[in-house]
């Protein structure tokens, strides 16, 4: 999965506008779904791509994300967006064991790889990626016309 | 799947939490949920704190059709020739993420030993076996996520079967709209061509005893295998002695005594049987040798006679010579014999 896309410029170069207007605001946001589909390319392999879903199933993964773009005239500093993962979904996978999650329900935050989840029994094991209820993400800092995008992988309940 | 993105600004602290849905706890999440995905975005201009803002998308979680049949009963049912109501038990689950209706049909299948009679489908009342009580059906009614219902396979089988004969059949599921209580609704067909608002449909059984994945049927098989007593009877004669040779090399001469061996014979593989009755009009040159009377459940020779191992039983009667034997196992064979003069 990737984290973080950055890619300054590309939305103004392709000339594509932000999803909306947001008075009063320099960051522009703009939420999507990305549904896998998997294609056996004429040399036998198989190979993922993202497609805008049609249809949406119990079983099929998803990409969750939010594209960011700061059209404003000034530095967008410190950008931190949050994100509950939806019940009807769970977390596929996470590349980056570094991620900032949180297990508890937004109670607190830290890196994937350092959540531990504690069982009936009261034995703890370290966090699976279904465990996970929130995403966060911080951005130092983002560039008049830079913009960027933060996603995760879900599956359907 | 109807989709919608949304862009709002948000005074911090209002409760996102609202715009999300419960999840269902079905086989999958169900039909029609709305999944909103929300990410709240906080951030600094020139070192100050800025408003929240939020984005979120939302869309429709579609229909997934899905559904099993599965054999309960062993993989072949054993009947006898001319047994009624013998029943396979199938399980008919919906593992979809909404609730349909499953149109059922019992097939027999071309290319097996024989064809069972009045085959029937009825709905279990709970003990898996078949009272004559239950109720007879055509499809499954409303059948809600992930619930599994029972249901009887019934069929006669006709007298004239012979040991290990088998007949094959097959109960499909066929996907129905379950919109209307009490009726079987249309078939379910995937939703083609593009995407629309309402919740569309996705067919993803899979591929059953005679039928592909994803088509909206599935079917499981089952079997009838005949077990029956396969009897052959062998009834031979030689004289005892006579009144001129005694028992040496006695001649079939008036006066002489003569024993009739009747051997029933079970051949190996077969159902035993049970409730063998054998009658012998003896004719009427003959008179029954009382004082020998009838000796049964002996063994045979192997050469078509009888051993000198039976017991007394059976009856004499107006001239016929009747006993019943003990029960029969494949393999093993059994013996009536008696002995009469010639008059």
């Amino acid at each position: 999965m990737r984290k973080v896309l950055f890619s300054v410029g590309l939305y103004l170069s392709l000339g594509l506008a932000p999803a909306a207007a947001q008075p009063g605001s320099p960051v522009q946001l703009e939420g999507y779904v990305k549904r896998e589909q998997v294609v056996i390319d004429p040399s036998g392999e198989r190979r993922s791509e993202w497609v805008d879903p049609a249809t949406v199933v119990p079983g099929d993964r998803l990409v969750m994300g939010t594209r960011y773009i700061n059209d404003g005239t000034g530095v967008i500093e410190n950008l931190v967006v949050s994100n509950p993962v939806p019940p009807p979904v769970r977390v596929a996978e996470v590349a980056d064991p570094a991620q900032i999650v949180s297990v508890d329900g937004g109670r607190s935050f830290g890196a994937f790889a350092d959540q531990t989840m504690r069982g009936a029994d009261g034995t703890a094991r370290p966090a699976s990626p279904a465990d996970i209820t929130h995403f966060r993400w911080t951005i130092p800092a983002v560039a008049p016309g830079g913009s960027g995008a933060v996603e995760f992988l879900v599956i359907v309940r | 799947m109807n989709r919608r993105s949304t862009l709002a600004a948000l005074a911090a602290g209002t409760a996102m939490v609202a715009l999300q849905t419960a999840p269902a706890v079905a086989e999958g999440t169900t039909a029609g949920t709305t999944i909103t995905n929300t990410a709240t975005v906080d951030y600094r201009v020139g070192g100050v704190d800025q408003t929240e803002i939020v984005a979120s998308d939302s869309f429709d979680v579609d229909r997934k059709v899905n559904f099993l049949v599965t054999r309960v009963s062993a993989p072949t049912t054993t009947v006898v020739p001319g047994q009624t109501n013998a029943v396979i038990a199938f399980d008919v689950t919906n593992l979809s993420n909404a609730a349909i209706d499953l149109a059922l049909a019992a097939a027999q299948v071309s290319g097996d030993d024989f064809n069972v009679n009045n085959v029937a489908i009825y709905l279990d009342d709970g003990n898996g076996t078949f009272e004559g009580t239950e109720t007879a059906i055509t499809y499954l009614d409303e059948i809600a996520e992930d619930a599994t219902v029972r249901v009887l396979v019934v069929a006669d089988v006709a007298l004239t079967h012979n040991n290990g004969e088998i007949a094959d059949l097959v109960l499909s599921a066929t996907a129905r709209e379950g919109a209307t209580p009490g009726a079987a609704g249309s078939v379910i067909a995937s939703s083609s061509g593009a995407n629309s608002a309402a919740v569309e449909t996705v067919l993803a059984d899979g591929a059953g005893a005679d039928d592909g994945a994803s088509d909206g049927v599935f079917g499981a098989s089952g079997s009838y295998t005949v077990s029956a007593a396969t009897l052959e009877v062998t009834k031979t004669s030689r004289v005892i002695s006579d009144t001129v040779n005694a028992a040496t090399n006695p001649k079939a001469i008036p006066g002489a005594t003569i024993e009739y061996c009747v051997l029933v014979d079970n051949a190996p593989g077969s159902a035993t049987a049970t409730n063998v009755t054998i009658t012998d009009p003896l004719p009427g040159d003959l008179t029954f040798d009382s004082t020998f009377g009838i000796r049964i459940n002996g063994t045979g020779d192997g050469a078509g006679n009888c051993n000198q191992d039976g017991t007394a039983g059976g009856s004499f009667s107006a001239g016929t010579v009747s006993g019943t034997l003990s029960d029969i196992a494949a393999g093993e064979a059994r013996t009536l014999y008696f002995r009469a003069t010639i008059n």
